[in-house]
């Protein structure tokens, strides 16, 4: 199988079974694809056939979201060896996990779920992103989460407690902006101080998605990463000072849920290239 | 907020909840596994609306979680969740027409196998032919239902709508992905009597006495031929 290789910093979208005839027959210009992990960790049929054909064409990303990066119990090995095995059959470009927890004693609790920012988790996070590059033969890349809340017991602001992870693993990390922006909302931070804070010069990926505004119990305002719209302005925006600063990367639209036309996330993976070839003549 | 309080509410729906904040984590929880559910289950789901869908796959969520992160496996239970569920028994067929959806999930995510023609059979002595038994592609699954559930199937997939057709009406199906797709092949219930005895490890000639039993219209070398023209065999064990 001969895979096309190297990624481009250009717009990519989520690989999702409702448009793979469409995607094989028009091959529509994209930066990448990207997929859900866990979608590919079947034995065998349509998703891997339409994986290993569009493998052919774009470039790559393996995005998993059910590792527990951050869970304090020890990683599922068996999880860790379905991963690896889809990094050697598939040889992506980039491959991503959380920083968040989902499993439990007593099962998989099928969200990314917060831990607080100690030396202790630290620690755990450290040893099971060590542990996850050395079973991957690989580098992986962290991706910062949404928050609802925080916890008391944090002594690293979210943005330091990432630097320190990427010094001390060697991991890289993938920034999702929208995440950025509803974590700021929701805990009613500054946006702009986060990315200040943040250590872009190790981002090799972006995140764009949509969220929802709802309201909690007290009547204010909550935003929730619910990938289930396109991309607002104020997060175009701050995508566009990110790009700034650390110049163009491949920027992946995520669509999981209302998940449009092919068309439609085509143009807005499209936008990306646009705004990223703007700030490049700003720059300039 | 504290992580033990916070760890404590998310294991148990039935817990407190320990910040106005912490339901959205809850509901994301629900939410991801209805979904899940909802991708596996288009024609429950179209079958009693998506309110009611969502209530349903709801209440299975809070009490069966995942047991692995692999989602794709996750809902093999449901459909015997729905025989038990009293709010869906008006729709007699829908936990049946859950167990096809199940093969069907079933059959797209089997392991890719090369099948086998008759010509295996020629390698074996006439003698041995009674006492064979036959390996089946992982995608193949068989079920019998009271109600016509492959026409229910079809009916939500672009065939003839309900309405068209009597749905009390016995189904055998067999449900396989010889090669791209999967498809449903209504057959006899000689036919999915015979496939399951031989799919449960029986000998060709328990497997046959089984289907006679089951339908006295029984026809052996129509049934033989038929697994081979199918695509339904991998190989043939002799002992």
């Amino acid at each position: 199988m001969v895979y096309s290789n190297g990624i481009r910093p250009r717009g990519g979208i989520g690989l999702k079974a409702e448009h793979y005839r469409e995607l094989l027959e028009t091959s529509p210009d994209l930066g990448f694809l990207e997929i859900h992990a866990e979608n590919y960790m079947g034995d065998g049929g349509a998703p891997h056939r339409y994986l290993s054909a569009l493998r052919e064409t774009y470039p790559l990303s393996l995005h998993g979201v059910g590792l527990s990066i951050g869970g304090a119990r020890p990683l599922d090995l068996d999880h860790l060896h379905r991963l690896k095995s889809l990094n050697e059959r598939y040889q992506p470009d980039l491959f991503s996990e959380h920083l968040a927890w989902s499993t439990h004693d007593d099962g998989y609790m099928a969200d990314l779920l917060p831990l607080p920012y100690t030396e202790d988790t630290l620690d755990r996070v450290c040893s099971h992103i060590d542990v996850t590059q050395a079973v991957m033969d690989r580098q992986m890349l962290l991706e910062n989460p949404s928050s609802y809340l925080s916890f008391e017991e944090s002594t690293y602001g979210e943005a330091d407690f990432i630097r320190e992870i990427v010094k001390r693993t060697g991991c890289g990390l993938l920034f999702d902006v929208n995440n950025v922006y509803v974590s700021a909302k929701n805990l009613k931070t500054d946006p702009r101080s986060y990315i200040a804070a943040y250590p872009l010069e190790h981002v090799q990926e972006i995140h764009l998605a949509g969220h929802d505004v709802v309201k909690d119990a007290d009547d204010e305002t909550l935003l929730i990463d619910a990938h289930g719209s396109p991309v607002v302005d104020d997060v175009w925006s701050l995508y566009a000072e990110v790009i700034t600063r650390c110049g163009a990367l491949p920027t992946l639209i995520e669509r999981d849920n209302n998940v449009p036309t092919l068309a439609e996330l085509v143009a807005e993976a499209d936008y990306a290239n646009r705004v990223m070839a703007r700030v490049a003549r700003k720059v300039a | 907020m504290r992580e033990a309080d916070f760890d404590a509410a998310i294991q148990s729906v039935r817990s407190a909840i320990p910040h106005v904040r912490f339901p959205v984590y809850r509901n994301n929880v629900a939410s991801a596994l209805v979904s899940a559910l909802a991708v596996r289950f288009p024609v429950v789901r179209a079958l009693v609306g998506d309110e009611f869908f969502r209530a349903m796959a709801a209440l299975f969520a809070e009490d069966n979680k995942p047991r692995t992160p692999v989602l794709i496996h996750y809902g093999d239970e449901f459909a015997g969740f729905i025989a038990t569920f009293e709010p869906a028994r008006q729709v007699a067929y829908l936990a049946d027409v859950a167990r096809l959806e199940n093969l069907w999930w079933r059959a797209y995510h089997a392991r890719d196998e090369k099948t086998v023609d008759a010509s295996i059979l020629s390698r074996f002595p006439q003698e041995a032919l009674p006492g064979l038994r036959y390996q089946f592609h992982a995608s193949v699954g068989v079920m019998t239902s009271r109600f016509a559930v492959a026409r229910i199937w079809h009916a939500h997939h672009g065939g003839p709508a309900l309405g068209t057709f009597h749905v009390a009406e016995a189904e055998h199906v067999i449900v396989l992905r010889p090669a791209g797709d999967v498809e449903l092949l209504p057959v006899s219930a000689g036919l999915a009597a015979f496939v399951a005895s031989l799919m449960g490890q029986a000998t060709f000639l328990d497997a046959v006495s089984h289907a006679t039993e089951q339908d006295a219209d029984f026809d052996v070398a129509f049934a033989l031929s038929h697994l081979f023209n199918s695509q339904l065999i991998t190989g043939i064990k002799y002992e």
